[in-house]
């Protein structure tokens, strides 16, 4: 009876310790194993705000990169404006010359006209 | 006499398990574990963080909270529990702070993690997938990066200015885009910018690693690499840059002179 009892007593014993005993760390381990992100999505890379419309990063430092940023972006405007502006002029001036070209044929067709039909008018 | 030393024996093992079981910290912690094993990845927050709040929570608690919040999409969090941890990282703790990296879109700090792992004996699965983290980061970086996405970084670290730990890894991936591109007329403002959140969060060390270097500092730049000297109780260095700020009387003259007036630690 007592070396019944005595055994079932040491058998609960070890297997409470056992679980006392269990290995947080080896565990959560063996799950992080299992559980990492091994194929990951294709990477991207991210767009932000141009530097021009944010506040001074450090006082005193950023002022003049962000300075330098604007007079960059805004040469690199003019300059863009100034070239759609050209491309404008000439094709105003193109579109000039053409309706000229073709006014000038209209009186040419019309004096032709005129010439060989005197009679008409 | 036997059986009675056999009950003895039983009752000093019950005594000494009832009292280990008695440790909840313990309790939630494995509660935790089990929770992350099943996936159930909230009631794993919950009782690590009831752990973490606890006297006795383990050094290595960053350990099992960090990648609890990577799987949560909580990243920024992660990261702050990551490098926040004074415990020593190990390999799987770095393969999660790369994964937290890499979602936030850092990856030029998510390559130098997955990297360096890929010799550290991860076995093969996680070593390939470390393998395709780097892959899938030098596909993007064939070509210089744009001062747009340095931009992206900046604003982000604005936005996060009240998270100095993670503000600084932002400006810090911003600083290795900007060397990375061709245009490096920022390069001042980043690192003087990063200096300013790594002495908020007492890297000096790296800050006089940042800025010695540097040949020319803006005066900001000067001053905080004077601080982090002072932190370093280095003042044959850091006295000859105060007295330059004192002289230049710029906006931290007066700071300077205050810490040129302080008697020299042992």
């Amino acid at each position: 009876m007592w070396s019944r009892v005595g055994s079932l007593a040491f058998v609960a014993v070890m297997a409470s310790s056992r679980l006392v005993h269990a290995d947080p760390h080896a565990d959560m381990a063996a799950a992080l194993r299992a559980r990492a992100e091994v194929h990951p999505a294709p990477a991207t890379l991210p767009v932000g705000p141009p530097a021009t419309t944010r506040t001074a990063l450090v006082p005193g430092v950023s002022h003049i990169p962000a300075w330098a940023d604007l007079g960059r972006r805004a040469a690199d405007d003019a300059g863009q404006q100034a070239q759609a502006q050209g491309q404008a002029t000439a094709l105003a001036h193109r579109a000039q010359e053409a309706a000229a070209a073709v006014a000038g044929q209209a009186q040419a067709n019309a004096a032709q006209q005129r010439a060989s039909h005197p009679h008409t008018r | 006499m036997t059986k009675r030393a056999l009950l003895v024996v039983v009752a000093i093992g019950w005594l000494g398990t009832a009292r280990a079981d008695d440790s909840s910290t313990a309790r939630h912690l494995m509660a935790g574990v089990q929770a992350f094993k099943d996936g159930r990845y909230e009631e794993a927050l919950v009782e690590l963080r009831v752990v973490a709040n606890a006297p006795d929570a383990p050094p290595d608690l960053a350990f099992y909270l960090g990648p609890t919040l990577v799987q949560l999409g909580r990243d920024d969090e992660a990261i702050d529990v990551f490098l926040g941890s004074k415990a020593s990282r190990d390999e799987l703790t770095d393969f999660y702070l790369g994964e937290a990296y890499y979602h936030l879109k850092l990856y030029r700090k998510a390559r130098a993690v997955f990297a360096g792992l890929r010799s550290r004996g991860l076995g093969p699965v996680l070593e390939q997938g470390a393998a395709r983290y780097v892959a899938s980061i030098d596909a993007v970086y064939q070509q210089p990066p744009r001062g747009e996405t340095i931009d992206y970084y900046v604003a982000q670290a604005h936005e996060r200015a009240n998270d100095p730990i993670l503000a600084a890894e932002l400006l810090d991936e911003a600083r290795q885009v900007e060397a990375l591109s061709s245009d490096h007329r920022r390069h001042g403002e980043l690192v003087t910018a990063l200096a300013v959140q790594w002495n908020r969060i007492g890297r000096g060390t790296d800050v006089i690693e940042l800025l010695a270097p540097e040949r020319a500092r803006p005066a900001e730049g000067t001053w905080q690499l004077a601080r982090a000297y002072v932190a370093a109780h280095d003042r044959a260095d850091a006295t000859p840059l105060l007295d330059a700020i004192v002289k230049s009387r710029g906006p931290h003259a007066s700071e300077a002179s205050a810490l040129l007036a302080e008697p020299s630690s042992p």
